[in-house]
């Protein structure tokens, strides 16, 4: 009982580890449909027909096809099938569908096979990827097909499945840097849902003669494959588009017919033909009609297949593809020449250059005579056959250039022909857009890029008369006109007086002067919107201090200010209206600077003097509290002048509180004046 | 006897008259100009918020008033200075330096002079408030910018440093430096500088932007785009910063982004070629090759000798496959003197 629960815990840990959910495969067997018993039997007849299709060959994978979708109908959730659906798909333009069943069979068994030692699901669905472009995913599947693989498949299949990773990163590539072409198909009237190839262009670009294996061909004969036999056909241009294709009777047999070159000015049609050894043909253009194609010369036909050829613009060099024992492997491309009687030489092998292990095929020489256009598996191919360019230059091939997407597809594209005009080739191709299998399209070549010019401007914003504003002169100031006279203040006699002006803001002495001595007169001009200090001194008088507001917008422009002077005398005393504390607080603020040192400067100038200060509160507060305050501030103008030197014994300090007000308590200005220090003389 | 005391109280009333007469001109004269003055500071306020139209309307009452007002004259000019009114911003400027001749007045015209192109008599204007006042700063800076009108770097280069000099910080004294350097593609010294203008004042959105270009020409292109964005975060209306931006947005293939500052530069200067041009070709290179064809044709509508525009629009024709729209743009262009315009002739269309 222990040992079942712990395989069990095993199983489940090992499906949810390997990342991967599946889902039981259900078999076409009758403890799976117990009640569809006649439904079944047809599904089981359906699957039986569909394999019988399949085994013939792609070409008529389209009826396995219809067999299986009916089986699938009745039972969607069969691995097998899946897998078969999917492989069949594999053929189609649109390698969505086979991705779609070829990953539903691994979601239900990714073990699932048609043979016991080699699973090949991933393989194929690596390939659906890397067709559909999804290269990362194609990647995976390869790499998981690698991973599953036995020592000795392994062995066998390291090699290609690393190129088709190797494909899928140019794939990758290419994509992200596509050449700047026009692809398009050339239509459904020349192309069919059979395979359309081999396109081949005359100098006026009238006329395309191709290979078709479609119904209609000569003896409507199928291949092994299942594919039709092929036949050549021509399409012209006319005004309303290329036509639907003819067959060229006289060219084509019961066997394969295909076109495989033409010279530069059409006059020669080179044919490959199955029939008698897959041998080159060549037929000649007499009245506007190919002659009955005859077997060109042995040394060219030596090989074990020859099919595409493709004559210099002088005609003495032939390029043609074969398969050959000295070759690089597969299908080469090989040169042969024409002697000085006119015959053909022995080929030679083009070189591994341009030959590669895997099959090259579709050669074409420009008129130019240096630059050949061919197909390759191998090179930098995004997968099958790609289109390659290279050009004979001081006597080398260069190394051949991948024309690119999305003239290229991870698909074949092959036997490419540049248009005389040079501004078009045409080739064959599987696209998603075709009508079926390979299809003919045309290339327009767009030439070098065509940069778009952005508007930039490389200067940076300085001066722009646009920006550039005098500065505004300033407003006009109209002062405030201070004047007054100063008396005494029992006998009101005019006095002459020092006065000095004060910014209480800034703290900075505006202006000192005396009053006039005749009639004690004064007379000052202030800016407006100031808070000023006025103090008035005079030996053996009480120095007066007190503080006034000019408003910014004052309407008064003139301010009238008498002062009354005491004398110094013992017993008399004044407010120092422009000693300030912070609030609640004994603390002396910077601005009482002045006044300070004011009484200093007295206390000094009359060594005999002493005085009392003393600090008044208003009525606001408890009298414990307004009474400590009013001491400790009267004490912190006497540490001050301690400070400054003045003898102790000269300074008394008294705190009266709230006790002594000289104004009402029931207005905030009366309740002003009563917070004030004063000093007090008590000896001279 | 009684006659001539008769005759001499007459004349005593009159002479008491006339003074008393004189006295009340006296008196209405100050009350004038005390309302001048008023209407003057008034004038001031306004112009402060803007209202430049009725801060001069409150000037020509005070010059009503007091005719002898020469700080009304050259606010007035100042301000129809601002208003582009050059002819009247020149009288005035005039009147005030006939009625005190101070670097100010000088400085003023030569602004206006700048702006007419008179560059001669700018450089003249400018030098004489120099030689009024040394420690002019703003003087040399103008100066400098006369200079920079007609391209004598150096000389531009000697005045800025002086206004530099005066006033260490002098923002947008160091701005204008450094957008000199950057033309003498001294690219270090040009950032120093304007690293400068934006640590004395903060709120430079130019110089921001000016940053944004010096970076991109030292291949700092994560700091350009940064400056830029600090540059459209003072000043949300700033078109050339947008189109700055969305050009350096292009350049990274952020065809998003760029298509996003061009709309917004688009709003704040619908009649800007320029935008509509980039735009186009962010639009193309983000695969909305119609609306590229829109752009450029919005860019052609705006400013009908575009060759860029009619290049650009022929090669985004070629690859929507019309040849023949794509040939006779090119050819336009061609005409307009594009030598692409041409090869692109030649090399496609038949």
């Amino acid at each position: 009982m222990m040992k079942r629960q712990t395989i069990l815990i095993l199983a489940i840990i090992f499906i949810l580890g390997s990342g991967k959910t599946f889902t039981q495969s259900v078999g076409f067997t009758k403890y799976n449909f117990p009640n569809h018993k006649k439904e079944l039997s047809d599904a089981l007849d359906h699957i039986k027909s569909g394999d019988k299709y399949y085994d013939q060959g792609p070409g008529i994978y389209r009826l396995a096809l219809e067999e299986y979708r009916k089986a699938d109908k009745f039972n969607p959730n069969n691995a097998l099938l899946n897998y078969k659906i999917g492989r069949c798909h594999l053929i189609d333009n649109d390698k969505s569908v086979a991705i779609k069943y070829l990953e539903k069979a691994i979601s239900l068994d990714d073990r699932i096979t048609l043979e016991m030692k080699y699973n090949d699901v991933y393989l194929l669905l690596a390939k659906a990827y890397h067709s559909a472009y999804k290269f990362d995913e194609a990647i995976e599947n390869y790499k998981e097909h690698k991973n599953k693989l036995t020592p000795e498949y392994l062995a066998l299949e390291a090699e290609m499945l690393d190129k088709k990773i190797e494909e899928c990163h140019t794939g990758k590539d290419m994509l992200s840097n596509p050449a700047r072409v026009f692809v398009d198909n050339m239509g459904e009237r020349v192309n069919s849902a059979y395979p359309d190839y081999r396109p081949l262009v005359v100098p006026e670009e009238n006329m395309i003669i191709y290979t078709s294996a479609r119904e209609n061909t000569t003896g409507q004969r199928r291949d092994d494959d299942s594919y039709y036999f092929e036949d050549i056909y021509a399409t012209f241009y006319e005004e309303t588009g290329w036509t639907i294709p003819e067959n060229s009777y006289d060219l084509n047999s019961n066997n394969h017919d295909a076109t495989a070159g033409i010279s530069s000015d059409g006059s020669i049609l080179y044919i490959y033909k199955s029939s008698g050894g897959n041998n080159l043909y060549e037929s000649q253009l007499v009245n506007d009609i190919y002659t009955l194609p005859y077997k060109m010369d042995g040394r060219i036909n030596n090989g074990f297949k020859q099919s595409s050829a493709s004559l210099s613009f002088d005609k003495t060099t032939l390029y043609f593809t074969s398969i050959r024992e000295d070759g690089y492997g597969g299908q080469d491309i090989y040169i042969v020449k024409k002697d000085s009687r006119n015959k053909w030489m022995e080929p030679v092998n083009i070189g591994a250059t341009i030959n590669t292990p895997y099959d090259e095929e579709g050669v074409f020489i420009s008129l130019d005579g240096k630059t050949i256009y061919f197909s390759s598996k191998g090179h930098n191919s995004m997968g099958g056959f790609d289109i390659f360019k290279s050009e004979f230059i001081d006597g080398r091939w260069t190394n051949p250039v991948n024309l690119g997407y999305p003239i290229n597809t991870p698909e074949d594209d092959v036997f490419f022909t540049m248009a005389a005009s040079g501004q078009r080739g045409y080739y064959s191709s599987k696209k998603e857009d075709g009508f079926g299998s390979h299809d003919l399209y045309m290339i327009t070549f767009l030439g070098a890029s065509k940069p778009l010019k952005i508007q930039e401007n490389d200067i940076l914003f300085a001066y722009s008369s646009r920006d550039l504003f005098p500065v505004l002169a300033p407003p006009i100031e109209q002062n405030t006109v201070l004047e007054g006279v100063i008396l005494d203040e029992v006998s009101l006699s005019p006095l002459q007086a020092t006065i000095e002006i004060t910014d209480n803001a800034k703290n900075e002495i505006l202006a000192s002067f005396e009053s006039n001595s005749q009639n004690g007169a004064y007379l000052i001009s202030l800016k407006p919107g100031k808070n000023y200090g006025i103090t008035v001194s005079r030996k053996d008088y009480m120095f007066h201090s007190e503080n006034f507001n000019i408003p910014a917008d004052a309407e008064a422009r003139k301010i009238k200010k008498d002062i009354l002077l005491k004398k110094m005398e013992v017993g008399v005393k004044i407010v120092l209206n422009n000693i300030f504390f912070d609030f609640n607080k004994a603390t002396l603020r910077p601005e009482s600077v002045a006044e300070l040192d004011r009484l200093t400067r007295l206390l000094e100038e009359t060594t005999s003097l002493k005085i009392e200060i003393s600090g008044h509160t208003d009525n606001v507060g408890s009298a414990g509290v307004n009474q400590k305050l009013s001491e400790q501030r009267a004490k912190a103008v006497v540490d001050y002048l301690l400070d400054k030197g003045i003898a102790a014994e000269r300074l008394e300090f008294k705190g009266y509180g709230k006790t002594q007000p000289v104004a009402t308590n029931d207005t905030p200005e009366g309740r002003q004046q009563n917070r004030r220090t004063e000093f007090k003389v008590m000896g001279k | 006897m009684r006659k001539h005391t008769l005759l001499f109280l007459m004349l005593a009333l009159l002479f008491q008259f006339s003074f008393s007469q004189e006295d009340e001109k006296i008196d209405a004269a100050k009350q004038d100009a005390k309302l001048a003055n008023k209407l003057y500071n008034e004038s001031l306020t306004l112009a402060e918020n803007g209202k430049t139209i009725e801060a001069i309307t409150m000037l020509n009452k005070a010059l009503r008033l007091r005719s002898e007002f020469h700080q009304a004259y050259y606010n007035r000019g100042c301000l129809r200075y601002k208003l582009n009114s050059l002819e009247d911003a020149l009288v005035d400027i005039n009147k005030a330096i006939d009625m005190m001749p101070d670097e100010k007045g000088y400085v003023a015209r030569g602004l206006i002079f700048l702006k007419n192109n008179n560059h001669q008599k700018a450089f003249e204007d400018f030098s004489l408030a120099i030689d009024i006042n040394s420690d002019y700063s703003e003087a040399y800076y103008y100066r400098a910018c006369v200079h920079i009108e007609q391209n004598n770097d150096q000389q531009a280069l000697a005045d800025l440093n002086q206004a530099i000099v005066l006033n260490p910080d002098f923002a947008l004294a160091y701005n204008e430096r450094g957008s000199l350097r950057y033309r003498m593609k001294e690219y270090d010294m040009a950032e120093n500088d304007l690293n400068k203008a934006i640590t004395f004042d903060p709120t430079l959105a130019i110089s921001f932007n000016n940053l944004g270009k010096v970076n991109e020409r030292k291949d700092n292109s994560e700091s350009a785009l940064e400056y830029y964005t600090a540059a459209l975060k003072i000043n949300t209306q700033f078109t050339a910063a947008f189109l700055n931006r969305g050009t350096l947005r292009y350049k990274r293939e952020d065809f998003v982004g760029a298509i996003k500052d061009f709309d917004k530069a688009e709003l704040l200067e619908p009649e800007n070629s320029s935008i509509f041009n980039n735009r186009g070709i962010a639009r193309y290179m983000s695969g909305d090759l119609n609306g590229a064809i829109v752009d450029f044709s919005k860019a052609i509508e705006l400013k009908a000798d575009y060759a860029e525009a009619w290049l650009n629009r022929g090669i985004v024709k070629e690859m929507v496959r019309n040849n023949k729209g794509a040939c006779n743009d090119w050819q336009k262009a061609s005409d307009l003197g594009s030598a692409e315009a041409m090869n692109y002739l030649n090399s496609t269309c038949e």
